[in-house]
């Protein structure tokens, strides 16, 4: 299993890598948008979970999501948005355009490893 | 905005910095009083700070020894106190406040209050001190989680 | 990155501290990437303004020019760098110099910035850790000490920018 994980935070990509290792998976990381897609050039074939802050510097998540979604290489990779921005016409404009699950910071690392689950389990499990 | 509407808001943050912490660290964190303003201190403090955008603009930050710092995002992160960079307290103190200002963002919704998140960011050094212009209107929040103390304090410009 | 974004604040902070003080600024012709912490060299001011883009400008100088300043502009004699008033010299300094600039992007390109009040604040060894955005830096010299201006941008579009009328 290897998971993306986008976010500006070092804090988060840590917070991260520890719920990814529970799960005996690998984490690739991305401070911003642009670095996300310069990545998934490249890996997309090997990842299988996307999970996605929306405030970052040089491209926000949401822009990412929709360049994702609007990319037939990239459409099929479940896409977990991981943010701070907790209104609920944020989340449903995330989930309209294509995330498939929305976890709000602050969350405990249990809920955030049920979460990668669900989303494997949901978005269609690429085992490797 | 009156006295009253500020210190309710700055019960929200607090109560937002208490579920973080709770949440995401382990940390149960009180709050008292905060009556010193424009404190500086010999040890070398870290804070975390953002400019709310909004009808009114507001500047909050969170304000903690380098030590305190250290110790919270160790138990955040699972990473060793002793393994953290300073740039890693650095981030993880902008990204508390991050988090925290988020909560509020969403309860202060189609309120008055209402604001739009900015990039945080961090200061850091020793014998610091802070200056806002005079007269805001200002509060803050003394907590303390163990024998951690944290100042939060908010100004609407 | 349109230029004119950084370097319009170069030249209204040599403007407005010339025209306030008389004092003369050597350099700050080039703007340099910062990494992603600055050391304060004493005395640092930060405002941000927001509009169709959001913006924060950053203006660093040694203690002895923000004494220096606070004494020209205040006719008094301060020798303390924590002394409210020189900070708060600092502080108006940055205020307006943003104004200055953000009104000129605002003629020039219908931006609808804005400022908030800037914070000031000096220390032993101060970094300043600014998220990665990119961020410009130009440097200065005077007679009273060395002055720096670092200039980040936030890129990106989010909802909010879309429904503003930003067209470059």
């Amino acid at each position: 299993m290897r998971v993306l994980s986008v976010d500006d935070s070092a804090m988060v990509r840590k917070i991260i890598r520890g719920a990814v290792e529970v799960l005996d998976g690998d984490l690739l990381e991305a401070s911003d948008g642009i670095e996300a897609l310069e990545l998934l050039e490249k890996q997309y074939k090997y990842i299988d979970l996307i999970l996605l802050d929306w405030n970052m510097p040089r491209l926000n998540g949401m822009e990412v999501l929709k360049k994702l979604k609007a990319d037939r290489r990239f459409r099929s990779i479940p896409v977990m948005m991981v943010t701070t921005e907790s209104e609920r016409q944020n989340i449903v404009s995330a989930i309209q355009q294509g995330a498939i699950h929305y976890l709000i910071k602050p969350f405990t690392i249990e809920e955030l490893i049920k979460r990668i689950m669900e989303c494997l389990g949901k978005g269609g499990y690429k085992n490797d | 905005m009156t006295d009253m509407d500020i210190e309710k808001i700055a019960d929200y943050f607090t109560d937002s910095f208490r579920q973080v912490l709770s949440t995401m660290a382990g940390f149960e964190v009180s709050h008292i009083a905060c009556e010193q303003l424009n404190a500086s201190n010999e040890n070398p403090i870290i804070m975390g700070a953002m400019v709310l955008h909004g009808k009114k603009d507001a500047i909050i930050s969170l304000s903690m020894e380098k030590s305190t710092a250290s110790m919270i995002i160790a138990y955040m992160t699972g990473i060793l106190p002793q393994e953290l960079k300073e740039q890693d307290l650095f981030d993880g103190v902008a990204e508390l406040v991050n988090i925290m200002a988020g909560e509020v963002k969403a309860r202060l919704a189609n309120t008055p209050y209402h604001f739009l998140l900015t990039s945080p960011f961090s200061l850091g050094g020793t014998n610091f001190k802070m200056v806002q212009k005079k007269n805001l209107l200002e509060t803050c929040r003394h907590l303390r989680a163990g024998e951690m103390d944290i100042t939060f304090r908010i100004a609407y410009i | 990155m349109d230029i004119n974004l950084y370097d319009i604040f170069g030249t209204s902070v040599k403007d407005i501290i010339k025209e306030m003080t008389g004092l003369d600024i050597r350099g700050m012709d080039d703007l340099e990437q910062e990494p992603g912490e600055i050391l304060s060299m004493g005395v640092s001011s930060i405002i941000t303004f927001a509009g169709a883009r959001k913006g924060r400008l950053l203006v660093d100088m040694e203690p002895s020019l923000a004494i220096y300043l606070a004494n020209a502009l205040l006719g008094e004699e301060y020798d303390n760098i924590k002394n409210r008033m020189v900070l708060a010299t600092v502080s108006e300094i940055n205020n307006i110099v943003s104004g200055d600039a953000i009104t000129k992007l605002n003629n020039k390109y219908s931006m609808g910035l804005r400022l908030t009040p800037p914070i000031v604040f000096t220390g032993q060894d101060v970094i300043i850790s600014i998220p990665k955005i990119s961020s410009l830096s130009s440097w200065g010299d005077t007679d009273y000490g060395k002055i720096r201006i670092n200039i980040a941008w936030e890129g990106g579009n989010n909802k909010w920018m879309l429904n503003t009328y930003f067209l470059f």
